[in-house]
């Protein structure tokens, strides 16, 4: 592995055995995924209590003069699955900008290229999240050099920062959203017309049939 | 890998990852409120939270060899 994969350069890449290590994880690693987290403004209540769970565990140590070594596993364990409910959270963030991309008319857009662009790319999303969420519970590499769970979740990851700047930002989007809004308040509007013409000849045919019946009486 | 994922974080936050690190919580809290971007607090179980990561699955027999070896290496 290069310097430059390397991020930061003393992140501990595997789990840690000591509170300096615990804490290594958390400044290194969840600190700055959770920080971006809170700047999108949606925060999941599930995180709050894993990291609630996790300072539980962590005065543990002191109050009940638990051992270390089974209070960093235990603090561990839970910003670990905070670390994956981050991924997993931008991965929903996608899916849904993905399902509002479906329900407009993008067919037109790039020449008809961004539509088959944009399921293929999520067509990979999908096959990476579903290898990470298989893979994801396998914990026997995470002593030796890597944690296997964030190798398979950061790529998902990657990819959905990807497809929402490549698809969801794309600039023709939202004239495709417009276009569709004027194509709906076009329908309304001759909905409405034929509705009133409808009311009118009615109410002519009314008015003829009930001079007849007066004539003809 | 790191330093995508580093990127992505900086390019979206408009922060490096070292001022990510740095800024305490409280305080990154209330900076967004003076923004006047107010948080929102949301559940999205099952997606996440407690028995979201998948622990029991089926293994390929690869996996099982690989275990049964590293068992027999111990």
């Amino acid at each position: 592995m290069s310097g430059e994969d390397v991020w930061p350069p003393h992140a501990p890449q595997r789990r840690p055995k000591t509170l300096l290590e615990l804490f290594q994880f958390y400044s290194d690693y969840l600190k700055p995924i959770y920080a971006y987290m809170q700047t999108r403004n949606v925060m999941a209540s599930e995180l709050l209590v894993e990291v609630n769970a996790a300072f539980d565990h962590l005065s543990r140590l002191w109050v009940y003069n638990e051992p270390e070594a089974h209070v960093v596993a235990k603090v561990y364990s839970h910003l670990k699955r905070a670390c994956l409910d981050i991924f997993k959270l931008r991965l929903v963030e996608t899916t849904d900008n993905y399902k509002k991309l479906c329900r407009l008319d993008v067919s037109l857009v790039d020449n008809g290229r961004y539509k088959g662009a944009m399921i293929s790319a999520h067509m990979d999303i999908e096959r990476l999240a579903t290898l990470a969420r298989s893979g994801e519970g396998d914990v026997r590499q995470d002593d030796h050099a890597a944690v296997r769970a964030f190798d398979l979740w950061e790529p998902v990851f990657l990819k959905c920062a990807e497809f929402d700047e490549q698809f969801y930002a794309h600039p023709a989007v939202y004239w495709s959203d417009a276009e569709i809004e004027r194509k709906k308040r076009k329908g309304l509007k001759i909905a409405f017309g034929l509705g009133f013409l409808a009311s009118l000849a009615a109410t002519a045919t009314v008015a003829l049939i009930s001079l007849l019946v007066s004539t003809l009486a | 890998m790191r330093s995508k994922l580093r990127a992505v974080l900086e390019k979206a936050t408009g922060e490096s990852v070292q001022q990510l690190r740095e800024m305490s919580i409280s305080d990154r809290r209330n900076m967004l409120d003076a923004r006047g971007q107010q948080m929102t607090i949301v559940s999205r179980k099952p997606v996440i939270g407690r028995g979201s990561v998948l622990t029991d699955r089926l293994v390929s027999h690869e996996v099982v060899e690989a275990q049964l070896a590293e068992a027999l290496r111990k």
